[in-house]
């Protein structure tokens, strides 16, 4: 009788509510000590899989059922009065008896809001990917920027190797322009209405984030750039513990080290509970070599999220890279990402406080601390690597990744090539991770237990992580072909991210002017004879992508043809396991090997791209995508 | 004429009236409140192995004058006592009535009434305690304290290798309830016992079963083979309506087929709630009289 248990990290996870479907007990060797999981699981919260791609016009989506908790007594009434929303759920599974620490995390994911039904707490979750729904840039140009018209905009994110992106400019007098919110950003070519300028009329601004022009444009501007992948570094590790476990209040200070009179307390799963004198502060430095390598100048950028914060409006978290660097200050509650300058010097530490905050009333809880070292262009821009940048901008955390499940690397079909990705606007970071993923008809998503996963359309090889037949199938499959609307023979690579119009080019010859007038500056056409189910591809518009070099996408077109030379489909069936840990375990990436018996000779194998399920259930069904192979 | 050996017990006042306290120490995760839960998964665990006192109060410590509330049985819910010690004497019981009278059962009499369980089932200690019993007046049941003596072993036990592995005790609920027993007890014949969990299994289209086990739960079904009106009708003593009024479905039931027997009153006893409301048919006798049916499943 496996149990299922769900611990509410509630007021950003100073709270802690332990429930389970039976009374369940942890013991006092567990990592948690003794605690009691309450056995008031009156519904086990169901959960959908997808993914998606750009050939089946599709989005990929994690959706959750609600947990409904027995209230028939009134008991839980007080869980309407706490701070839920956003804060953490995770669901574990364990028998009965045994320790927690051998407990299954099955899901991580956040509370939407907890509402009260007629005999029960209803709480909504929904899955970590949800970060991913607000704009990638949460930095917006400061009200005294000299260009009026992008005061409170956006600033702009270049990622890889960006053609023709246009190019704001902030400072109508000194003729600056901005391209980056980051330095170290190289910029290989400026063009006023498509004619290049000559390299000696522009350099590179201050901050390496754009350059400074020395002639007034004839003609709108835009450039070649090179934006940098940012290397960053936690300052809490995966269990909201600043890293190096404590290294805060012990004898054995090591690279945290505290002074002052607070206290500072981590909370599993969400952050630090910290707390300061009201008329004093706590200085918390670190000084790893991973943070601050070096004594050169450079940009620096902290981010987190403030998810409690108790005092008045002068309450805040402050932030202060070297003892006489600028103190950032963080007022709000929510996600916040500051970029600072640091000056050279000796000291390499972070030094964080906290001023004004109501102690009596808790203090302060900060989750996610996370400093980027954002001037290291020795990073690649290849797709993974900037998939995982762009969504640690978006919200999720180290937590969120496992580099084992990223890369499949047992399966070896994710290619991992170079993309780049510009923006000036308040596209989120799930869409934009949707057009890198477009690159290699793939998807990302962030599975119930927290992890993200990237994955492409493809023939999966290696041994199946589940054989479907009549033995284990408790429904009959269902099928379904796959029309891959979204498909065409030819992908777009090298985009230009601001095409001219004709009007607008000036200074160049007629027959130069195509290639900054076009989507792409190159289109490759795949080799592969479509079947007949997807002649609709032949001749259609490119499909787009952000592939930089035109290998990739010549190897691109070419896989994504030789693959609907077959015909594929959609297998949907509900499946059976011998455990409700097994069934959990499986999820959108992996093989399903189908047996004749049921599936006919015309399939032998697919992709599993869809699952749903139940938490404690030992049934899924599962959507597989397979080739037809006669 | 059936005998008079079958006991259903509600109203438990130590959830609803009683003061329970013990000197000891309870896990804070754990603590002693949760007696009072009608949950017995909801769990009281000694911090440390040793002598535990449990006081039941249910005179409102300076009711003037003493107050007592009947009480027939006295139950210890999904304890983890293996062992009562050396001759059974390891559990003790102080009891008194309102009028200051106080029994010392013998511990033989507590100890003999549970027996070593692997953890499958839940293991309840049922005292019951019937009119006059010790002198008590026990319609006033003022106090009770359960003294687990350190001889007591708990934990958990592999009932097949008899390997024990030595936890601090801990239970799931105290009951102190009054109880109805009818003149003629469980109809012969009818009584009903069963374990069932709600199934969850699932079958493949190929016939392959897939099993995911659920909590199991004991049943106890049976017809009271006469009940006159003078124990059926009362509304201010312990009677059929009184129970079936109280309880319904929504409110547990502890029902011991056989109370005279210990054995079976451990192995029968059910702790539960009415699968159905309690009917009870007219049936044509010399004494205007029914015979009530019952269904109970175990409550975990």
């Amino acid at each position: 009788m496996t149990i299922l248990l769900a611990e509410l990290y509630l007021d950003g996870g100073r709270n802690v509510f332990r429930f389970g479907t039976t009374y369940y007990y942890s013991q006092p060797g567990d990592s948690i000590g003794v605690r009691e999981f309450a056995g008031r699981i009156a519904s086990r919260p169901t959960y959908s899989v997808r993914v998606g791609c750009v050939l089946w016009d599709q989005q990929s989506s994690v959706s959750f059922g609600a947990l409904d908790l027995a209230n028939t007594d009134n008991g839980l009434r007080h869980l309407l009065g706490h701070k839920s929303r956003d804060c953490a759920c995770v669901l574990r599974l364990v028998e009965p008896g045994d320790n927690y620490d051998n407990s299954v995390v099955v899901a991580r994911c956040i509370i939407d809001k907890i509402e009260q039904q007629e005999s029960s707490i209803r709480v909504l979750l929904l899955g970590q990917d949800s970060r991913l729904d607000k704009p990638l840039q949460p930095v917006m140009f400061p009200g005294t920027l000299p260009n009026p018209q992008l005061r409170g905009t956006p600033l702009p994110i270049t990622l890889g190797s960006c053609i023709q992106v246009a190019c704001p400019q902030i400072n109508p007098v000194t003729l600056e322009y901005q391209i980056a919110d980051v330095g170290e950003t190289n910029v290989a070519a400026v063009y006023s209405g498509g004619s290049p300028y000559d390299p000696a009329q522009w350099t590179s601004n201050a901050q390496g984030t754009g350059f400074v022009s020395t002639i007034t444009p004839a003609a709108r501007v835009t450039a070649d750039v090179v934006g940098p992948m940012g290397r960053y570094d936690d300052l809490l590790d995966s269990e909201g513990v600043f890293t190096a476990d404590g290294a805060w209040d012990g004898p054995d200070l090591d690279r945290w080290n505290v002074t002052g009179a607070g206290s500072v307390t981590r909370i599993i799963y969400a952050g630090a509970h910290l707390q300061w004198p009201a008329s004093g502060q706590v200085t918390i430095w670190y000084d790893d070599t991973n943070v601050l390598p070096d004594t050169n100048a450079g940009w620096y950028m902290v981010s987190g999220r403030v998810a409690d914060k108790q005092g008045g409006a002068n309450a805040h978290l402050g932030i202060r890279f070297r003892d006489t660097g600028t103190l950032v200050r963080i007022h709000d509650e929510g996600e916040f990402c500051r970029l600072v300058y640091v000056e050279a010097g000796g000291d390499r530490s972070i030094r964080i406080g906290g001023s004004d905050l109501d102690l009596g009333a808790g203090g302060i809880v900060v989750e996610s601390l996370r400093v980027y070292q954002v001037d290291d262009i020795s990073i690649d821009n290849y797709l993974v690597n900037l998939v995982w940048n762009i969504a640690l901008r978006g919200g999720l955390t180290d937590d969120n990744f496992d580099s084992a499940l990223i890369v499949r690397g047992d399966q070896g079909w994710i290619r991992d090539i170079p993309v780049s990705y510009h923006q000036q606007d308040n596209t989120t970071a799930r869409q934009a991770i949707a057009q890198v993923m477009q690159s290699v008809a793939g998807w990302a998503y962030v599975g119930p237990d927290g992890y993200m996963r990237l994955g492409t359309v493809d023939e999966p090889a290696g041994d199946p992580d589940i054989v479907l037949s009549s033995l284990n199938l408790t429904s009959h499959p269902v099928f379904e072909p796959d029309t891959a609307p979204g498909l065409s023979d030819t992908l777009g690579a090298q985009k230009v991210w601001s095409p001219y119009t004709e009007d607008e080019l000036a200074g160049i010859t007629h027959i130069d002017r195509p290639p900054f007038m076009a989507d792409y500056r190159y289109t490759a056409t795949g080799s592969g004879v479509l079947a007949r189910m997807y002649q609709h591809a032949v001749g259609a518009d490119p499909i787009g992508t952000l592939i930089t070099t035109q290998v990739d996408a010549d190897f691109e077109a070419d896989r994504i043809t030789t693959m609907h030379e077959s015909e594929w489909g959609f297998w949907m069936q509900s499946v059976a396991f011998n455990t409700p840990q097994e069934a959990a375990a499986l999820l959108p990436g992996g093989k399903a090997g189908l047996d004749p018996d049921t599936f006919g000779a015309d399939f032998e194998s697919g992709q599993i791209i869809g699952v749903d399920g139940e938490f404690g259930n030992n049934t899924l069904t599962l959507i597989v995508r397979a080739k037809r192979i006669q | 004429m059936m005998p008079k050996n079958s006991m259903f017990s509600y109203r438990n006042w130590s959830a609803t009236h009683a003061d329970i306290s013990s000197p000891q120490t309870f896990d804070p995760e754990a603590p002693l409140s949760n007696a009072r839960t009608p949950q017995t998964g909801a769990l009281c665990k000694r911090t440390a192995v040793g002598q535990t006192q449990i006081d039941i109060r249910l005179d409102g410590w300076d009711d003037d004058p003493v107050v007592g509330y009947p009480v027939g049985l006295i139950s210890l819910l999904n304890h983890n006592i293996i062992d009562a010690g050396p001759g059974d004497s390891g559990v003790q019981m102080v009891i008194t009535d309102a009028d200051g009278h106080v029994a010392n059962p013998p511990p033989t009499t507590i100890g003999a009434l549970f027996r070593e369980s692997d953890g499958q089932f839940q293991s309840h200690l049922h005292f019951p305690i019937t009119e006059g019993i010790f002198g008590l007046d026990t319609s006033r049941i003022s106090q009770i304290q359960i003294v687990i003596g350190s001889s007591v072993s708990c934990g958990r036990i592999n009932p097949f290798t008899g390997q024990v592995v030595s936890e601090p005790l801990q239970f799931g609920g105290i009951w102190t309830g009054m109880s109805w027993i009818p003149e003629n007890g469980i109809l012969h014949g009818s009584l009903v016992l069963s374990v069932v969990e709600q199934r969850r299994s699932v079958m493949s289209i190929g016939g392959q079963n897939y099993p995911l086990p659920q909590s199991r739960a004991r049943t106890l079904s049976g017809n009271i083979s006469i009940v006159f009106d003078d124990e059926a009708l009362p509304t201010d003593e312990s009677s059929l309506i009184d129970m079936a009024a109280y309880c319904s479905t929504s409110r547990p039931v502890i029902c011991l087929p056989d109370f005279t027997d210990v054995e079976r009153a451990f192995a029968q006893g059910v702790y539960g709630y009415f699968d159905d409301p309690v009917a009870w048919r007219h049936q044509p006798t010399a004494r205007t009289g029914y015979q009530p049916s019952f269904s109970i499943t175990e409550a975990l």
